[in-house]
Formats: C-alpha cells, structure tokens, sequence
C-alpha cells in the first residue's frame, strides 16, 4: 500500500488526538517498517489495519467509524495537492472519472500502486458505482464520495451495499434528489 | 512534547512532505521522459519496418532481375547451341574426309573454336541452372580412388604441351567405396586444376587427394603468376576476371569459378585458395561424400559401340541443317534414317508403318511439338513399339518433367558417341 496512505492516517490522527496519541498507537502496534512512513514509499497493508484496530482502542471508536471518517480526511488532501482531479462540472463527473483519469495520473506518480476498480453505470439521475479492491476499504471511498458530492454542493443522497462477505466489492447507488 | 521539540518536529515533518513533493514531481518528469521515449521508440520501429520492407522490396526486385538474367541467360544459350550443333557436328564429318592438308588445318581450327565456344556457353548454361533451381543431385556409386586417378590423368597431354611437372598424390585412403554426384566433383576438379595448368607457365601443379570421415579433400597447388590480393577477394563471383592485361590472353567466361564455388556448396562442402603474385596458388576442396551402404554396382563400360544390326530410323526435326546432320551421322553407321520436318508428318509415316525401332524427335516444332507428337504417338499408334529419344539445345535434368514422355533425352550439340549409346 502507498505511503501516503500511511502517512496522511498519522496526520489525522495527529490532528484529532494530539501527537502523544500518535507516539502511543505507533508503539503499541507492532509495526514492521516501526512506524517510519514516507509518501512516495510502500508498505505492507497489514500496518494500516493494526493502527486502525489499535487507535479504535485507544479511542473506543470503532474501526468502521475510523476509516469512514479518514476517507473524509483523505478527500481533503487530493482536493489541496491534486486540486485538478477535481477540474469538472459536478461529482458524478469526478467519480466516473476515477478509473479513467484519477488513477491513471495517480500510476504517472506511483507506477507501482494497487488501486481499487471503480466501474459504474449511470442511467438518467442514478449512477451506480461498483468498488472492487483488495483491501476491503469500501467506507473509505464513501467517506471520500460523501466529501466529493459536499465539494459541489450537490444533493444526493448515497446507498451502500457491501457485495461481498470480505468487503473486497461493494455498490454505491447515488441518486440525485432535486432532479 | 515542550515547545522547541514540537517546532522542531513539524520543521522536519514539513521537510519530509516537500521532499516528497519534489520525488512526487520528478516521478511526473520521469514518467513524461519516458512516454516521449516510448514515442520517439514507437517512430524509430516505424522508420525500421518501413526500411525492412523496402529491403525486401529491393531484394524481390533484385531476385526477379537475376530470375530475368538467367531466363535469358538460358535462352541464349540455347539459341546458340543449335546453330552450334551443326557447325561442330558438320565439322566432325568434314574431319573424317580425306582433304589436302592446308584444309585439314582449317577444319581443326575451326573444331577447336567451335568447343571452346561450346564449353562457354555450357558454362554460361549451367551458371544460370546452378542460380535458379533447376539442378539435383545424381549420386552415383563409385571407387573414389580409381576415379580421381582416371580424372587426374586426363590432364597429362596439357602438361606435356607446356613442359611442366604434375605431381598427383591420391592418398590410400581413397580407396573407398563411396556415393557422391560424381559428375559434379569432376566438373568442380577439371576446372581447378584446368586453371592451375592454364595459368601456370613453368614449374609444376600438385594435386593431392584424401579421403577422411566422410569428406574429400582436395588440394590443387601451382607454381603459376598467383592471383593479387585485390583480385583474391572476387575470384567467386560471377564474370569477375582478372583486370590484368595479360590476362586477356586466356579464353574464358569468368564463371567457372563461380560455378566451381556454387557446386562445392550444392555438395555440402568448401573451398578455400590462398596465392601469392609470381610464386602460386593453392586451391584446397572440401566436399561430403558418404560411404556407400550397398557393393559397388559397374555402370555399362563405355567404349566403342558398332552397330552391327539395322534399324528403322525417323528423325523428326524442323531445323533441316540438323535434322541433314544427324542423317550423315547415323550414314556413317551404314544406318539410313526417314527425315520429317512436322510432328503430323511423322503421325502419318507411322499410321501407315509403324515398325520402326527409334524415333529422334525434335522438341520445338511448329504445328504439333515433340511432346504433344510423342503423346498422340503413345494414344494413338499403339502397335509403334520402338524408342522416343528427345532430340533438344534444351539443357535437362532428370527433374524436368519433360522426360517423362521420352525414352532417352540428345542434347545438342551432340557427339557420334553420344548418338551412337541410342543404337546399341
């Protein structure tokens, strides 16, 4: 998994619980790489889950609620280094765009990158988005969907299905509600 | 965390954050470089297939013009081989009349020009079979010993007449009982050692010859005027001689070499020379040559052949010089032959008689040619039992389909003996 992924969780967490927080989740998870991130490099997706299990103790927020919360984190952080990603009329333009443009500039920078697959199907008001990914991170892009339709104000209201057991493949049905 | 440390902290995490910033942009210079990499890559295939294909272009082109070369090449050659015929074969009956000498010398003179140009243009001939592919193998059986000694001898008489040594060294090893298209190996020698005689003026040519884990090897070694480095180097290709002046004084086409290379590499073998000006030059052969599986088969000795039987002859030939020829010829053999100048004449002759023992027939013929009349003789006269021989300045080999049709095939130009091996 990219750093950035790792290195942005620990700025969130940085944020929302202070610095001594960070020091104790990374020392109590048993972490490989010792909790030594940087961006551009890539690091076992097992730490993510550790920190993640490890800060909902800290917490007692669970972890679904942590990572839905840090896809909503994450989205600010495309919106101010990859603002151009963003460079379209409305989100279903931006999220049909994921597979066709965003991903493709994301392996310009990271040729080694495992994304998730994002098809979708739009038909009239609805666009139906299909998540597929290894990791299981469905509320992560809904918290990153929920953060892109806030960006263009838009109302529309977002149905999550989880497709699979593992959570490897779920469906957003987003519907557009003043249409 | 006191205040300095959490400075400090956030200096080196927004240290951290630009550094990845700036691999960030150079992974995106990275990436552009490489994409204009790919294109530059991309146009380079491009121009290289465009390259390849007007290589193979050229090459077809050039293959069709050589293709060309020597269909005419042939033609030509066969175009002179029939005028040829007559003038060696009219030429040979006015040696057998008794004249006044001064005659006699003319008649010689004239014989001798008549063969070399013969031997140029089978030269010619054979160049351009040998560049397309109308040749094969025809491997005979043979002892490789008694047949290098009988071939090395045939050279005795131009060695007398320039006064030079000839040293033959055929190895005991020779002694083999082998299987090689020997005609080709004799073709390939006679010129060899053919131009060590020619060129050599004083001293001596050496041949000597083995026989080792299937190959023959042969070395052909003279003390001749040698052959300059600059003429070293194209001696192989074809109609290449020797720009030297003197060099003109020899008769030649400038192919025998380019043959001799072209049927050392039809037997799966090499051949190498190394000379030097005014000291000599050395030929050394390789040729494959495996041992025969079967006892040695004799061919028919060949010797002289009298006809003591008569025979009923027609010969069949629109080219009445010719046709006139091989009538004297056949005369000479106390044998009479019916000369017919059209396919259907010779249909009818043997529709009212059809007892005759050969027929030589002539291939190209207006009205009905050789094979359609041979065909319709074969239909259509089934009590005709005698031989077919097919009578050409066509150059054949056993693969031309042609032959199928034809009990014997007489190339001309011709010899007595050649046509007297069909009256045996």
């Amino acid at each position: 998994m990219k750093g950035i992924v790792f290195t942005e969780l620990v700025d969130m967490m940085e944020d929302k619980f202070g610095i001594e927080m960070v020091n104790k989740v990374i020392s109590q998870s048993n972490l490989k790489s010792g909790g030594v991130y940087s961006a551009v490099g890539t690091y076992d997706s097992e730490e993510l889950e550790k920190l993640v299990k490890r800060l909902s103790e800290e917490t007692k927020i669970p972890v679904p609620d942590l990572v839905h919360a840090y896809g909503k984190y994450f989205f600010s952080v495309l919106k101010n280094n990859y603002s151009n990603f963003f460079d379209k009329p409305n989100s279903f333009e931006v999220l049909k765009s994921i597979d066709s443009h965003i991903h493709v500039e994301v392996k310009k920078l990271y040729p080694d990158a495992e994304l998730p697959k994002f098809d979708h199907i739009e038909e009239g008001n609805v666009l139906k988005l299909i998540y597929q990914s290894e990791r299981g991170l469905s509320l992560f892009a809904l918290g990153l969907i929920e953060k892109t339709i806030e960006h263009f104000k838009e109302d529309i209201s977002i149905e999550h299905n989880v497709l699979s057991e593992n959570g490897n493949k779920a469906e957003f049905v987003l519907t557009k509600n003043n249409e | 965390m006191n205040n300095e440390y959490k400075k400090a902290y956030l200096r080196e995490k927004l240290a951290r954050k630009e550094a990845e910033k700036i691999l960030e942009k150079k992974s995106l210079e990275l990436y552009t470089l490489n994409q204009e990499l790919l294109v530059a890559n991309q146009g380079l295939e491009e121009k290289v297939k465009k390259r390849t294909n007007d290589l193979e272009k050229a090459k077809d082109k050039a293959e069709e013009l050589a293709k060309i070369k020597s269909e005419f090449l042939s033609m030509m050659s066969h175009e002179m081989r029939t005028p040829l015929n007559s003038i060696l074969g009219y030429t040979y009956l006015l040696e057998e009349q008794n004249m006044n000498t001064e005659c006699d010398e003319y008649v010689r003179k004239i014989s001798y020009s008549g063969k070399v140009l013969l031997s140029i243009i089978n030269n010619v001939l054979e160049h351009s079979r040998l560049e397309g592919s109308r040749f094969s193998l025809q491997e005979v059986t043979l002892n490789l010993k008694k047949e290098l000694e009988e071939l090395c001898s045939i050279f005795k008489v131009d060695i007398l007449k320039k006064k030079l040594s000839y040293n033959v060294i055929i190895d005991e090893n020779c002694d083999e009982i082998i299987r090689i298209d020997f005609k080709k190996v004799k073709q390939i020698l006679i010129n060899v050692i053919g131009n060590a005689i020619k060129f050599t003026n004083a001293g001596e040519v050496k041949v000597k010859a083995s026989y080792e884990e299937e190959f023959i090897s042969v070395s052909v070694c003279d003390t001749g005027k040698g052959i300059s480095k600059e003429d070293l180097s194209k001696i192989f290709e074809p109609f290449v001689r020797s720009l030297k002046e003197d060099n003109f004084r020899y008769e030649g086409t400038g192919l025998g070499l380019s043959i001799t290379k072209r049927l050392i590499e039809v037997l799966d073998g090499e051949i190498e020379v190394k000379s030097e000006e005014n000291v000599g030059t050395c030929f050394s052969i390789r040729v494959r040559a495996p041992l025969a599986s079967h006892p040695l088969k004799l061919n028919d000795p060949e010797g002289i052949i009298k006809i003591n039987k008569k025979l009923n002859i027609i010969i069949v030939d629109d080219h009445q010089v010719n046709a006139m020829l091989l009538s004297k010829i056949l005369s000479k053999q106390s044998l009479s032959a019916l000369v017919l100048n059209h396919g259907l004449d010779c249909l009818n002759e043997l529709k009212e008689n059809p007892m005759y023992d050969i027929i030589f027939m002539d291939l190209r013929m207006p009205d009905i040619d050789g094979i359609e009349t041979t065909k319709r003789i074969r239909t259509e006269i089934p009590s005709f039992k005698g031989e077919i021989i097919l009578l050409t300045a066509e150059s054949y080999g056993p693969e031309d389909n042609y032959l199928k049709y034809f009990d014997g095939h007489l190339g001309k130009p011709y010899s007595i003996k050649d046509v007297l091996k069909f009256l045996k």
